[in-house]
């Protein structure tokens, strides 16, 4: 029914359809069925956020949102995946290691927070500790995994053309743990944003989070709706990206050899 | 295998000796993380208060000690059943409901296109920043923790169980629909058993983020649970107590994935994340 | 003559889930320089392990291997060796792939650059340089894992079912190359192989292993005419030793 490429388009004019009619009908209940301070309306939304842009309120938020969550998986990525080859060459190191890695998983990370403010305060330091922790598993796992993964054939012929430890690290190891980096990343990229705002929720420190979240507060259903969105086309626009990145580089983890 | 009893199978599984043994060897395969955690935890009460401000990171005794106090009082076992009942209603609700959308709208094929960059959109979506909403819509009360595990359970459910859905061969559907199914009877007769293993993993997935957003939701939007025990110690500044609480919570996050883990690999043929 | 590879009375055995499997037991082999040999024998049986053994991959429990006179102790580095996996780099582009050899021993550029175009020319792949190895097909990439084994100039090649992966009509093609480029380099092989078929057309001689633990149960010389006649009698004795008598 969609197929070529009248069907991509037609499948577009449906979407945009879709969108059009649900802020129609927004717009039409709001004040007529549902309470305006609860729900907003889109051009109240629009309205709100167009005085922010214009100030720079949305940008400054946006941006201190975003410089963390890059921070974050940065720093976070770059232990997690270091630590998670080593533990994937490794059988021993794995076994020593694995379970604390396996418990601390399964704690929700957003319980961090509390912890976190009492160490470091309220200010950008907790919210990078939190989304470092937080992206720190997932590249973690890429890593590990990715270790494992090198197939044996690919290890024996270069063992066979006879290679220092140095040249081996190079030659190998390095670039085959940046394709695991950008596996690691397409997980990694939601989970930052998840642990930015939430501490900007929980702790109501900067960025789109806590903007959402004082606007709440405050009743400003407009202001909350706005920062929402935002946020929404911040995470999704960065996921987006790194998708289209990973998926064009040469350097994909499991391309095939 | 000879077909015994059902309580002689029992008796012979789970007898005395067999258990023992099967204890010992758990142990001794496991020993040398076992035997770090020990020594972790032995530098950790030693170290605090000499080494280090023992306010940061207390130390084990002190945190075992408001375990107790709180298990003694009632505190412990008031929040920790309001973050149980805030999970359980929470996976309920997104459960039933996640199902049923993922069914009704994986059943359409034309949907699927026009519907993936919504999902995608939803699926970066921080939940979590829908607090503010549950808050402003819900209050401040166990609904919001509620709302809270609703929404991220639920898409997680939808999410595999609509993988599932689409991932039934279309083969399959044609024969079905030619023998004269109708949509109803279709989705219930191929689409949904067809896509058991992804509803299986899309529950225990669902169930984990449920218990997320149950503690998401108690940490900023109800004054119950668990979420809330912690963000009441840490207005307090009372380091020891955050910390004796998220080991609570840490405890009971392992109680459930482990129990999740045992009952997925008890399910034939399903997924595991 | 000092054989290529002088293979004394191995024995290998590994550790299994229910104890220790004997996977080859009081095995010997020469092989002469320049003698194309096929192993062949039912799976498992452990004729990968003994090309290990000489890959110097893995040691013996018991026995010698020596290759060209030399005992193998640690990887050998005069050996080529290709298996079903491609082992290419999958960021790496065929040219560097196939320079690897060289980046190791650490020739300068311009020269391996020049050793690997000249590879890829003796492979039949010039023009795919810059391509990546996720953009050619299995018959390529295998061609492109042929030269860069070739280009350092091992003494001899050790075979692991190079060719498996690859569809019929492919497979032939390449076995027909490989010939030629190995008959024209005066190189010694020995080669696993599951394909008689292969096995008959491509080697001098032929050693039929017994099913786990390996021993060496015949070692069928191939006559050099290689006439339909001889093929056939050569693939109906692989079969009768490979019908069970001697599990």
């Amino acid at each position: 029914m969609f197929e070529g490429r009248r069907g991509s388009v037609l499948v577009l004019l449906i979407q945009l359809g879709l969108v059009a009619a649900t802020l129609a009908l927004w717009e039409f209940a709001s004040g007529r069925f549902l309470d305006p301070m609860l729900v907003s309306s889109p051009t109240a939304i629009w309205r709100q956020a167009s005085r922010w842009l214009v100030r720079g309120v949305l940008q400054r938020e946006a941006l201190a949102t975003f410089w963390i969550a890059c921070a974050g998986i940065l720093l976070g990525g770059g232990a997690g995946l270091l630590f998670g080859i080593a533990v994937g060459l490794s059988r021993r190191l794995a076994a020593l290691v694995e379970p604390f890695v396996n418990a601390a998983f399964a704690l929700p990370k957003v319980a961090l927070i509390p912890l976190f403010v009492l160490w470091f305060g309220t200010g950008d330091m907790q919210k990078l500790a939190l989304t470092a922790t937080t992206t720190f598993f997932f590249f973690f796992f890429s890593g590990a995994e990715g270790a494992r993964s090198v197939p044996q054939a690919l290890r024996d012929a270069l063992a066979l053309l006879g290679p220092d430890r140095r040249q081996l690290l190079f030659i190998l190891y390095l670039p085959a743990g940046f394709s695991w980096f950008l596996a690691g990343m397409r997980t990694a990229v939601p989970y930052a944003f998840v642990a930015v705002v939430g501490a900007e929720v929980v702790s109501s420190t900067g960025g789109l989070g806590a903007l959402a979240k004082s606007n709440a507060a405050a009743m400003n259903a407009s202001g909350m709706f706005a920062a929402i969105l935002t946020l929404t086309l911040l995470g999704a626009g960065t996921s987006a990206l790194v998708a289209w990145a990973a998926g064009r580089s040469r350097w994909r983890a499991g391309a095939a050899p | 295998m000879t077909s015994q009893p059902l309580s002689a199978d029992l008796a012979d599984t789970y007898a005395p000796a067999v258990v023992q043994a099967a204890l010992i060897s758990w142990v001794r395969r496991r020993w040398p993380p076992i035997a770090l955690a020990l020594v972790l935890a032995a530098i950790w009460q030693g170290a605090s208060g000499t080494l280090f401000n023992a306010y940061y990171l207390s130390r084990p005794t002190a945190i075992a000690a408001q375990v107790w106090v709180w298990a003694v009082d009632g505190t412990l076992w008031r929040h920790l059943s309001a973050t149980l009942v805030t999970t359980l209603a929470g996976f309920a609700g997104a459960a039933v409901v996640g199902i049923a959308a993922a069914l009704l709208l994986g059943s359409i094929r034309a949907l699927d296109r026009v519907l993936q960059p919504f999902v995608f959109v939803a699926y970066s979506l921080p939940k979590i920043v829908l607090a503010p909403l549950l808050i402003l819509w819900l209050g401040i009360g166990s609904w919001s923790a509620i709302g809270m595990a609703f929404l991220t359970g639920f898409f997680m459910v939808f999410f595999n169980v609509y993988s599932g859905v689409r991932a039934v061969s279309p083969a399959l559907v044609d024969t079905v629909t030619l023998m004269g199914a109708g949509r109803l009877r279709t989705a219930l007769t191929v689409r949904l058993p067809a896509a058991l293993p992804f509803v299986a993993l899309g529950l225990h997935q669902g169930l984990v983020y449920a218990f997320h957003g149950a503690i998401v939701g108690e940490m900023t939007a109800s004054n119950r649970g668990l979420g809330y025990l912690l963000v009441y110690a840490a207005s307090d500044m009372d380091a020891n107590g955050v910390l004796a609480a998220l080991c609570v919570l840490a405890v009971l996050s392992l109680i459930l994935l482990r129990l999740l883990a045992l009952a997925i690999a008890r399910q034939p043929g399903a997924r595991v994340a | 003559m000092i054989p290529a590879v002088a293979i004394d009375s191995v024995r290998k055995s590994f550790a299994g889930a229910g104890g220790d499997l004997l996977a080859l037991d009081d095995v010997s082999l020469d092989v002469a320089p320049g003698e194309f040999v096929s192993l062949i024998g039912p799976s498992g049986c452990g004729k990968s392990t003994l090309l290990n053994l000489v890959a110097g991959l893995a040691r013996p429990d018991r026995g010698r291997v020596a290759f060209a006179g030399d005992a193998v102790s640690g990887p050998n580095t005069r050996v080529g060796y290709m298996t079903q996996d491609d082992a290419l780099l999958p960021w790496r582009n065929v040219l560097d792939n196939v320079a690897l050899a060289l980046e190791i021993r650490r020739v300068p550029r311009p020269e391996r650059i020049e050793r690997a175009r000249e590879m890829l020319r003796l492979v039949n792949l010039s023009g795919f340089e810059r391509h990546l190895p996720s953009q050619l097909s299995g018959g390529m990439r295998k061609r492109v894992g042929l030269a860069r084994t070739l280009i350092h100039r091992p003494g001899m090649l050790l075979l692991d079912e190079p060719f498996g992966a690859l569809d019929a009509q492919t497979r032939t093609l390449i076995q027909r190359e490989f010939k030629r480029l190995v008959a024209g380099l005066g190189l010694g092989v020995m080669l696993v192989t599951h394909d008689l078929r292969e096995a008959a057309a491509l080697s001098d001689r032929i050693v039929v292993f017994s099913a786990r633990p390996a021993r060496i149960v015949d070692d069928i010389a191939v006559p050099a005419g290689r006439s339909p006649a001889d093929l056939e009698a050569i693939e109906r004795l692989m079969w009768r030793h490979l019908g069970g008598d001697d599990v």
